[in-house]
């Protein structure tokens, strides 16, 4: 699994969600819950970003990395040149998710681009933070 | 002749070389829209131009005039743009309106003035009668598209001395 990274490209909307404890949760019949906990490293993070009014260039850009992270079993990586810009240090350590986490991003479906104006697109991205069991 | 008045001003219709008859007054407004490229880590908005349009308005007394042995009346020609019969009363299907190119025109001394070219749709005609009052058609349009590449409204460059 490589690393590639995200193009340089600056989102104009950004949502994050941390993931969860993989657990199973068991309620009894008098409301006492049991919950067997199977790692402690929280999973499938959700980052979505979208970049709103682009060139179509740079919106090939997006669908170019797209490609090069599916082709084969690899991960993208986000800066403050991309998908932490205007994140503190703090936040963008969640964000990319390089903080110790151990989940790398990896696209959860492909990118949607909407044409605005000639030569003009936006597009949305999903990214899931998998824990890699290779 | 720095400064223009409304007796200046002209409307032609369809490629007309005749002027239209008793205008009251024309205007036209040009709009760009913006499309938002503010990213995360901007402080200020920042912005590139969307799409442009165009739209305007004129006013015109109901006026028949002689032209040779015919009787014209240009409001009238404005109106039927729009304005189109039906065979019977419920009859729903009729002929289509009818697109107009308008030059807004204004005399600043030179060969051929100033003027828009604008290839138009007309998209409103209101009159009204009343007592004391002149009849006359106030009449909105939509540019389709930009305006003719034949207009000299828009720029600054001199126009050719008046002969």
């Amino acid at each position: 699994m490589s690393a590639i990274p995200f193009p340089n490209l600056k989102p104009s909307s950004r949502s994050y969600n941390p993931g969860q404890y993989p657990q199973t949760e068991f309620k009894a019949q008098n409301g006492a819950r049991t919950i067997v906990r199977f790692g402690n490293r929280r999973v499938d993070s959700k980052l979505e970003l979208s970049f709103n009014n682009i060139t179509d260039a740079q919106a090939a850009l997006i669908l170019d990395n797209y490609q090069q992270v599916n082709r084969d079993w690899n991960n993208v990586t986000f800066t403050a040149a991309n998908g932490t810009a205007g994140a503190s240090s703090q936040l963008s350590a969640y964000l990319a998710e390089n903080g110790g986490s151990g989940l790398l991003w990896r696209y959860s479906g492909p990118p949607k681009v909407q044409s605005v104006y000639p030569g003009i697109s936006s597009v949305s991205c999903e990214f899931v933070g998998i824990l890699d069991g290779n | 002749m720095p400064f223009y008045a409304g007796q200046q001003g002209k409307l032609f219709i369809d490629s007309s070389k005749t002027a239209a008859a008793k205008v009251v007054s024309w205007r036209f407004t040009s709009t760009a829209n913006v499309l938002d490229t503010t990213t995360l880590s901007d402080t200020d908005r920042t912005l590139i131009y969307g799409t442009r349009s165009m739209s305007g308005s004129c006013r015109l007394y109901y006026y028949n005039y002689a032209d040779g042995s015919a009787t014209k009346n240009d409001c009238g020609l404005l109106l039927s743009k729009i304005i189109k019969e039906g065979s019977s009363a419920g009859d729903g299907e009729n002929a289509a309106s009818d697109p107009v190119t308008l030059r807004l025109y204004v005399d600043d001394g030179s060969k051929d003035g100033r003027y828009l070219d604008l290839p138009a749709l007309i998209t409103n005609a209101s009159m009204s009668m009343s007592v004391g009052e002149v009849l006359a058609a106030d009449i909105s349009f939509e540019v389709n598209g930009a305006p003719l590449t034949s207009s000299n409204l828009n720029t600054a460059k001199t126009q050719a001395p008046v002969y």
